[in-house]
């Protein structure tokens, strides 16, 4: 019937003007991409400094890699970066609209790095305003920058067209060294919010590579709650990502009668056992099993072969067993739990959590911790001896 | 047309979809034991689907409205219907705030009123095509919303540690049943509802079958949601305000899948405007039956104007939807879906009205 | 802003009244007018920015306050 077409006509209309403007609408070109934040302690009490770093994004794609020309210091031809100072970060990005002619857009963000200075006070304020924004991403990875934060937007950018991939695409590699963490926003609140396991965040520097910047790899910066407390190297990060079964690969140097290896770490797999003590202690039981393979190997002994192999396999597990001790040796140090036993005993052991709960850093200064550790042999690449002559 | 069981079955599962996807308060009590709450809740709620098709099965092919007047006689019969078609009037608005809150929320200056003018229009629309059309979409979006749950857990199989679970059981018993209590009270006996289509359906006792066949196929779909919110979010549960949307928002596969929670938001949204349908419907029929004439249609654009009037006027701050649903919500609810059911079949049983009427 | 009332509710109204008029459905037009004349009433104040009173939490004081069987642990 007519009167039906005139009725969906009018229906139709009027939702596609309610549903189609759409008040938050807003074009690409008016938005300003944050690829990166550094947030810095500011100059006056009580501030935070804080450094947007933003892509530019034109039309015709004419910047290469790393093509800076550095107007003013504060970026290159497809970055820019933007400091302000304030008290609140909210506050903060709302100011700096008065500079920035397109509205600042987080959700793009890979990166959030706070100075050293800043993460000591605590990154718990600096995180708030990331957690709550229904834009930002609990996905981006948050580290913590020797000296200043914002130093590490100005490196000089090496495959990426800014520092802030440059530094996203490093810590996703990390997973071939399994020496530095790659901790996204959503750990950092899971393990505050945990109340007993100590966060661990990626330590990085700028260091001067022949006359550029270059971001490089410290280890891990260790956190009590929100604030930071010590840092450790790699080795001991590495022994700490054992105990938290984050180790994927990497490579250590095993010594050898007149060779020496680089003991390859294929696969790792870790499991922690957790018991009580008759005392009222805690007795953790730390196993890894891991495959190993020869990376390279110097001289011309023949390590891989079935004298030799075992000798690898004890060494390898020996300098695990060394690393993680390390790593133990410094988090009872620091009297942080890096590895997560509160949460564990919370889960296996309720009433006992109940009662140490208070005195957590105490009892687990005080653990006692025994290493196991088991390698197996893989392949030893695609040559079976070492480029010599053999023995006869 | 007439509703087959199958139909009204899965719409009234897609009732019980909406309120899973937007659990918040449900976590409050139990944590990590939300499971456990949503397993009890279920074996609580079989208890009172039995009383609903009970009643159905005495009543058949009669609505709510008319079984009271049976029951209660034509005065008190009025008077408990009319509280009945307020308590439906409230769950439009409460729901239409709830989804206007929720695409508030991704889009953050939208005036509210534009979100629910347009919701509810279309919900409008479908009202005034009718029981069946509404019910015949029910079907449909239970599957793709169930497929894409799925997927969503699929995705987001590498951030589950199962021992997020544990420990189970830690917590005083008195938790549980406020859990259990909640978790009945507000997703899971909604369908109740329903009453309002029998007279629709093909199978005029078939009330029984329908509710329970939505109560199985949500619950499991709300067990399966809790359970991942809590294996993949941990202790973040607590302060999170949207935890499943969240949850959706960390998926991350190889840097490619991304942003996945705009199907989230689809699904959402089209669970929710089946939902504010059949309680737009329900609340226009019981109104029209309140009154006794003879088509309801006339009053669908009034009801609309009123559920958005209404429904922005709902709550001025969000703490306060956090202190209705968590405190107020539940008694409100057991009042009208379980104690005046109760009563509605006690009454009946003595009045000896169950005997098959001529 | 307010004035977008009155087209609005011409136009429900506009759609809803002849077909009733027609069929001469004198309870149907009682009750239709009455609600017209209240939503209409709200939907003016609304719009005019006045708050006008909110069911739930009409519903929430009496469930808290009057009778005091609300609870959270």
């Amino acid at each position: 019937m007519k009167h039906r077409i005139y009725r969906f006509l009018f229906a139709a209309l009027i939702l596609a003007l309610l549903l189609a403007g759409c008040y938050d609408r807003r074009e690409l070109n008016t938005l300003g991409f944050v690829m990166g934040v550094a947030i810095d302690k500011g100059e006056n009490k009580d501030e935070i400094e804080l450094s947007l770093q933003m892509a530019k994004v034109t039309g015709s794609d004419q910047s290469e890699p790393g093509s800076g020309s550095k107007e003013s210091g504060t970026g290159g031809d497809s970055y820019i970066n933007v400091s302000a100072s304030g008290e609140s970060i909210n506050q903060i990005v709302r100011d700096m609209e008065y500079k920035v002619s397109r509205r600042i857009y987080v959700p793009h963000n890979q990166v959030v790095v706070f100075g050293e200075d800043m993460a000591r006070q605590g990154i718990r304020d600096g995180m708030d305003f990331f957690a709550r924004a229904p834009e930002a991403r609990a996905t981006v990875y948050v580290l913590v920058a020797k000296g200043k934060a914002a130093d590490i937007l100005e490196a000089d950018t090496v495959f990426e067209k800014m520092p802030s991939s440059d530094l996203k695409k490093i810590i996703d590699e990390q997973d071939i060294t399994s020496t530095v963490p790659q901790t996204t926003l959503y750990d950092i609140m899971n393990d505050i919010l945990s109340r007993s396991k100590a966060p661990i965040l990626p330590y990085i520097e700028i260091i001067d590579d022949k006359g550029s910047k270059r971001i490089n790899c410290l280890g891990s910066a260790v956190f009590k709650n929100d604030k930071m407390i010590g840092h450790m190297d790699l080795q001991q990060t590495r022994g700490t990502l054992y105990v938290l079964d984050k180790v994927q690969t990497g490579t250590m140097t095993v010594k050898f009668k007149d060779a020496a290896a680089a003991a390859e770490i294929r696969q790792s797999k870790s499991k922690v056992k957790l018991s009580l003590k008759k005392d009222g202690g805690v007795k953790a039981e730390i196993q890894v099993r891991q495959t190993v393979g020869i990376g390279d190997q110097k001289g011309t002994l023949n390590i891989a072969n079935a004298e030799n192999i075992p000798v690898l396999l004890k060494e390898s597990e020996k300098t695990v067993k060394e690393e993680i001790m390390a790593a133990i040796d410094k988090a009872k140090e620091l009297g942080a739990d890096v590895f997560g036993f509160g949460k564990s005993i919370y889960r296996k052991y309720p009433r006992k959590w109940k009662e140490i709960e208070e005195n957590w850093e105490e009892v687990f200064r005080e653990m006692e911790t025994v290493v196991k550790v088991k390698s197996k042999a893989d392949g030893s690449g695609r040559i079976m001896r070492p480029i010599a002559p053999a023995v006869q | 047309m007439k509703i087959s069981v199958k139909q009204a079955g899965y719409t009234a599962a897609a009732f019980i979809f909406t309120s899973a996807l937007l659990t918040k308060g449900v976590y409050m009590y139990l944590r990590q034991d939300s499971w456990v709450a949503v397993i009890l809740s279920f074996l609580v709620s079989l208890i009172f689907v039995y009383i609903y098709a009970t009643l159905n099965k005495w009543f058949p092919s009669k609505s709510l409205i008319e079984i009271n007047e049976a029951v209660f006689g034509k005065i008190i019969g009025k008077i408990i219907s009319a509280g009945y078609l307020f308590y439906f009037f409230t769950l439009i608005i409460l729901n239409a705030r709830d989804i206007s809150g929720f695409v508030g929320y991704i889009l953050p200056t939208t005036p509210y009123v534009v979100i629910m003018v347009a919701f509810i229009y279309t919900c409008s629309w479908a009202v005034r095509k009718g029981a069946w059309n509404i019910a015949s979409y029910g079907p449909l979006i239970v599957f793709v919303s169930l497929f894409v749950i799925m997927l969503n857990g699929l995705f987001l199989i590498n951030d589950i540690e199962l021992n997020r679970l544990a420990p189970a059981f830690t917590f005083p018993p008195i938790k549980y049943i406020a859990g259990t209590h909640l978790l009945t009270a507000l997703p899971l006996c909604e369908i109740f509802v329903f009453f309002m289509f029998v007279p629709y359906l093909q199978k005029a006792d078939g009330l029984g079958k329908v509710l329970f066949r939505g109560l199985t196929v949500g619950a499991a779909a709300l067990l399966f949601i809790v359970i991942r919110d809590i294996v993949i979010l941990g202790d973040t549960l607590l302060i999170l305000s949207q935890p499943t949307y969240s949850v959706i928002r960390l998926i991350d596969v190889g840097d490619i899948l991304t942003r996945v929670e705009i199907l989230y938001a689809g699904i959402l949204i089209s669970l929710m405007f089946i939902k504010i349908s059949v309680l737009y419907y329900a609340t226009i029929t019981a109104a029209a039956r309140l009154v006794k004439t003879s088509s309801h249609d006339y009053l669908i654009r009034i009801t609309g104007a009123l559920a958005v009037i209404f429904g922005l006027s709902v709550f001025s701050a969000e703490y306060e939807h956090m202190d209705w649903t968590n405190r107020a919500a539940p008694i409100y609810s057991s009042f009208f879906i379980m104690l005046l059911p109760l009563l509605t079949l006690g009454t009946a049983a003595i009045r000896g009205l169950n005997r098959k009427n001529k | 802003m307010a004035f977008v009332i009155f087209p609005v509710f011409a136009l429900m109204a506009l759609f809803d009244f002849p077909k009733l008029i027609n069929d001469k459905r004198s309870r149907e037009i009682k009750l239709l007018s009455a609600l017209y004349i209240i939503a209409f009433a709200l939907a003016f104040m609304q719009a005019l920015g006045m708050e006008i009173p909110s069911l739930i939490k009409w519903i929430r004081d009496v469930i808290l306050d009057v009778l005091k069987i609300g609870y959270s642990l």
